[in-house]
């Protein structure tokens, strides 16, 4: 690597400067919220749900997210200032692109699915 | 393609240069946000094979489902899947507590923190191998239906990026042990650190969407 042939060493840590680094307690606050929300998903299909399997699904979606944020907010430091609101703008592109290309996938597949023939086979042994 | 510097010595002094110096002093600074883009752009790899699990997870063709194997058990253990959880979460902390100790300048704690990272990485590998070679052993393999053709794929990609993580970890000790913590490794176990974070993300969407919503369904 060339840094260590220039200036790398002399301002230590510039190169990692926007990456926004957490304290301690940060990483403490992100496990906590992790664990319990995971504890909270594990708990409530152990229940056996709550209501119907689409209210489920839904609180599960809900903590999934709820998890992921808490990760990039706690662990990855992910906010508007790091490295110059350049993460920011990536993430919620990236995020963007995952909610069209997801829900333009399941709509279409399933569309198709409901259009085709029925076929034998589709069941699993309970005759789902 | 060559790029010629014409270069002529002038009166003394600096050497006039006839070229423009495209490429900025590189310091490292662009690094962690490439990095981080690539991250995203890994993440809609794995949205192209969340969204075909979406659609062909329930294509069970007669064959095993998640809450029967054909053998009078489940296919999904879910306390596998919960201990498998608490693993990645307790190395994606592990590592960005790491990740602060290099802050800091304590490579030897930084480099504990890495290791149990790497501990809890192959504890994860080994949970993931077993329940492949247990399926493989009641027959729910590969080729035995869309269900789980998309399953495994899935599962894998996750477990083949945790390798690769496992690896980079080996890699960056001997880096650190070598040179010490410098610019150079401060900027890899950054990235590392994301990579392993964003492994962790991963498995909670895997987590949630593949075997919670398997069980409920």
């Amino acid at each position: 690597m060339s840094d260590h042939t220039h200036a790398g060493h002399a301002h230590g840590h510039a190169v990692t400067e926007g990456f926004g680094y957490g304290s301690v307690q940060s990483y403490l606050v992100g496990l906590g919220l992790a664990a319990v929300l995971s504890a909270l998903a594990f708990g409530l299909v152990a229940m056996g749900g709550v209501g119907s399997i689409q209210t489920t699904a839904v609180v599960l979606v809900a903590i999934a997210i709820a998890r992921v944020i808490v990760h990039m907010v706690c662990f990855l430091r992910v906010s508007s200032c790091s490295e110059e609101g350049w993460m920011m703008v990536t993430t919620v592109f990236t995020v963007m692109v995952v909610v069209i290309a997801m829900i333009g996938s399941i709509w279409i597949m399933l569309h198709g699915e409901i259009n085709m023939m029925p076929m034998p086979g589709t069941e699993s042994f309970r005759g789902q | 393609m060559t790029t010629t510097t014409i270069m002529s010595h002038g009166k003394g002094g600096e050497p006039p240069a006839f070229h423009v110096t495209e490429e900025h002093d590189h310091d490292g600074a662009s690094t962690v946000i490439g990095f981080w883009m690539f991250l995203m752009s890994d993440m809609l790899l794995f949205c192209g094979l969340f969204a075909i699990y979406a659609w062909l997870g329930g294509h069970y063709a007669n064959g095993p489902a998640p809450l029967d194997d054909g053998h009078g058990g489940q296919l999904f253990h879910l306390p596998v899947v919960a201990a498998n959880t608490v693993i990645m979460l307790l190395s994606a902390f592990f590592c960005t507590m790491g990740m602060a100790e290099t802050r800091k300048g304590n490579a030897g704690l930084a480099l504990k923190w890495f290791g149990a990272t790497a501990l809890l990485g192959a504890c994860f590998l080994f949970n993931q191998f077993s329940e492949l070679k247990h399926m493989e052993a009641i027959g729910a393999t590969y080729q035995t239906s869309a269900f789980l053709s998309c399953l495994i794929t899935l599962v894998c990609a996750h477990s083949l990026h945790v390798i690769a993580g496992l690896v980079w970890v080996g890699v960056l000790t001997v880096q650190v042990l070598q040179h010490g913590l410098n610019a150079a490794n401060e900027r890899r176990v950054v990235c590392f650190s994301m990579f392993w974070n964003f492994l962790d993300i991963t498995w909670v969407c895997v987590f949630i969407f593949v075997y919670l919503m398997g069980v409920i369904r």
